[in-house]
């Protein structure tokens, strides 16, 4: 019997650090010593920059463009330490159905039985975390995505994003699709960040994967056009997200997610204003 | 929102729009959709409205950019521009309309910039927003008036033509009797001396549509459509609107039909002289059929103009009795669900018959089981099956008709009326 290959969708709001997140991940599950392939499902095709030294790539949908028939194997690149980078790219700005184009990228390589092919452990699918439409809720239908991880800071519209995201997987829950393995909790600093994020959590019956402080170390690596395990292995930040690749590795079983009705989130958002504003007048 | 309606009795509203300008000579569309689209909405409303095609460009010589999975996810504004050009150089007609189906509109190309493109190289090319899921046929039709109303209606007449009345109400196609329809109603209009633009006769086309601006009336023969499009016409050009409530069938109702127009136009004893002529006609020949012409029960299922005329003819002219009247046309504002009733239960001494709101077939069945001592059902195709189930006469005088090729029969005026009759009473 093949192996089952682990697919992951990581969710999160546009500018969140998603990207960073997921390429750190795929970094770290390589040096693990895990297959890995990392999907971006993002029309700004920017998702595996850090992996491939920022270097220019075709995405699948420049191929469709060009060619009448697309070869799965022309838009899969090679990043470092031997990572599948691919990314399925978007029509112009203000055309076409970039949806449509996650759709049409995703099966794609799922009719060319590519990830079999390529004897994979593990792809991660980046997406656009706002999940606009039924196109970008293609890597957590039946058959994709098996978890889905969200990344999210305690920034109220990140939360916002989050909360989306978990509609779209209690929507598709109930026809095999992807449930929600966690919450990895970005650019935590200061206390209450931790505290808003843990009681999103808490409300919305979900766990915190891991909390992944905000580093220069990320900044600097990025400037160089790689990813932290790559740039700066022995970094106290490349620790985080090699526990958090190992975490992600392990992981098992999924849940399907309580988001909350948008009054409540926005009741539950207001009270936490309070808080802060409380909090703010101590100092 | 969404319900399952079982054989549906209208096309999209892409089909409708097709269906509408293919009804003008020496006009072209240019289907900005994919290739099932394109074909499904032009066999379905033209062959299905008494079995014939368009005159002037048929559904295999359609212009149509076949849109496919690439051009739904890049856009495919490029395509329909190579496609516009090869049109005007391969085909000779007086205007070209895009017309987007649903892919076109979800992913929301800017067809509108195309058209606009080639018509500052002097080309007549238009762009019409028609996808399909905007509505039915009946939109379609409203959607392409308001397309020739925007871009072929000269926006500004030198000067109005007393004699001039522009006929609206009658969909191309999409009532199977279309052109004999606007043929009688034309003919009674031009007794009283008016000249009429119906905009799809055959000695009409995009030069009389430019017209329409001059005229004195709008005449609409229909109880609820182009309500927005009289309004806009008033506005621009001051024309006012008269509506009937239906194609006037029978000598009752189109005396009534022709009376109003005698009286928006002040030519009232033009309409007179027309009716008294019209009537000894027709009753000539009513008499001498006299001895055939029994009784019946009957129900009526169509569009609301069908049913309210083929209602009130039979209860009114013919003393039937009416037990069902089924409207099968998405009528969604309750004001015109309420004139559409008042039109079918206000008749001159006839029970009223019941009436239904459904274009489901299952609904229509079930509501005309109901009706077991009907014998005559005036309906569509999709109802013929019923009808023989039953054993009762049947008539087609609705779309969707795949069983009867019409040319210029009509169920209007004076005419239409006997030619109506002839088939009800046939087979004897």
């Amino acid at each position: 019997m093949a192996k089952k290959i682990k697919q992951i969708a990581i969710y999160g709001k546009g500018g969140i650090g998603k990207s960073t997140t997921t390429s750190n991940i795929s970094a770290a599950l390589s040096t693990l010593g895990y297959k890995v392939m990392q999907f971006g499902c993002d029309p700004k095709s920017d998702s595996t920059n850090t992996l491939r030294g920022g270097n220019y790539m075709p995405t699948v949908l420049d191929s469709m463009r060009e060619k009448s028939v697309v070869n799965a194997g022309d838009v899969i690149f090679r990043g470092f330490n031997g990572i599948y980078c691919v990314e399925a790219g978007g029509p112009a700005p203000g055309v076409g159905c970039a949806g449509r184009g996650i759709i049409s990228a995703v099966e794609l390589f799922r009719q060319q039985r590519v990830f079999e092919d390529l004897d994979l452990d593990i792809v991660l699918y980046d997406v656009l975390g706002d999940v606009v439409c039924g196109g970008f809720a293609m890597p957590i239908r039946e058959g994709i995505a098996e978890h889905v991880f969200t990344v999210s800071s305690a920034d109220f519209m990140a939360i916002y994003a989050a909360n989306n995201l978990f509609k779209g997987i209690l929507k598709y829950s109930s026809s095999g699709g992807a449930l929600l393995g966690g919450i990895i909790a970005n650019s935590i600093n200061k206390p209450y960040a931790k505290e808003i994020i843990d009681d999103f959590a808490g409300r919305t019956e979900t766990k915190i994967l891991d909390y992944v402080p905000r580093s220069v170390t990320v900044t600097q690596s990025e400037l160089q056009g790689k990813t932290t395990i790559e740039a700066a292995p022995a970094s106290e930040q490349a620790k985080v997200y090699i526990r958090l690749a190992e975490k992600i590795a392990a992981h098992e079983k999924s849940e399907v997610p309580k988001p909350l009705e948008v009054g409540d989130l926005r009741a539950w958002a207001s009270g936490w204003a309070d808080k802060l504003l409380a909090l703010q007048s101590d100092e | 929102m969404s319900e399952i309606v079982e054989n549906p009795h209208a096309n999209c509203s892409l089909g409708g729009a097709n269906a509408t300008l293919t009804a003008i000579k020496r006009v072209i569309p240019i289907y900005h959709s994919g290739p099932g689209c394109c074909l499904q909405t032009t066999a379905g409303e033209a062959s299905q409205g008494g079995v014939r095609l368009p005159y002037y460009v048929q559904y295999t010589a359609l212009p149509c950019t076949n849109m496919t999975e690439k051009d739904v996810v890049l856009g495919a504004v490029e395509k329909l521009d190579r496609h516009v050009e090869a049109a005007l150089e391969i085909l000779d007609a007086d205007a070209f309309f895009i017309l987007t189906g649903c892919t076109a509109g979800i992913i929301g190309d800017d067809v509108q910039s195309v058209a606009k493109k080639y018509r500052e190289k002097g080309a007549p090319v238009y762009a019409v927003n028609s996808a399909g899921f905007l509505g039915e046929s009946c939109l379609g039709y409203e959607i392409a008036l308001k397309a020739l109303l925007d871009n072929i209606v000269d926006p500004a007449p030198k000067k109005r033509n007393p004699k001039l009345v522009n006929l609206f109400g009658v969909i191309p196609f999409h009532d199977p009797y279309w052109e004999g329809n606007l043929e009688e109603i034309t003919r009674l209009l031009n007794l009283m001396g008016l000249k009429v633009n119906t905009f799809f006769s055959h000695d009409q086309g995009v030069k009389e549509i430019k017209t329409a601006s001059s005229a004195v009336l709008n005449i609409i023969v229909s109880p609820w459509l182009l309500k927005g499009f009289a309004a806009e016409f008033e506005k621009r050009f001051g024309i006012p609107s008269l509506r009937h409530r239906c194609v006037p069938l029978g000598a009752t109702e189109t005396e009534t039909f022709l009376r109003s127009v005698g009286e928006a136009l002040s030519l009232q004893d033009k309409a007179e002289k027309v009716i008294s002529a019209e009537e000894k006609y027709f009753y000539r020949y009513l008499e001498t059929g006299i001895g055939v012409q029994n009784w019946r029960r009957f129900s009526v299922v169509g569009d609301a103009s069908t049913v309210t005329a083929v209602t009130r003819f039979l209860a009114n002219d013919m003393s039937f009795t009416p037990d069902g009247a089924i409207v099968t046309d998405a009528v969604f504002r309750p004001a015109d669900r309420e004139r559409i009733t008042e039109a079918l239960t206000k008749l001159t001494y006839s029970r009223p018959p019941e009436i239904f709101f459904t274009g489901d077939q299952w609904q229509i069945n079930t509501a005309l089981a109901r009706f077991d001592q009907t014998m005559l059902l005036v309906a569509s195709t999709n109802e013929h099956e019923f009808a023989m189930s039953r054993g009762l006469q049947f008539f087609v005088a609705a779309y969707p008709n795949s069983e009867r090729l019409i040319y210029n029969r009509s169920l209007a005026g004076y005419r239409g009326a006997l030619t109506f009759l002839e088939d009800i009473y046939s087979n004897l």
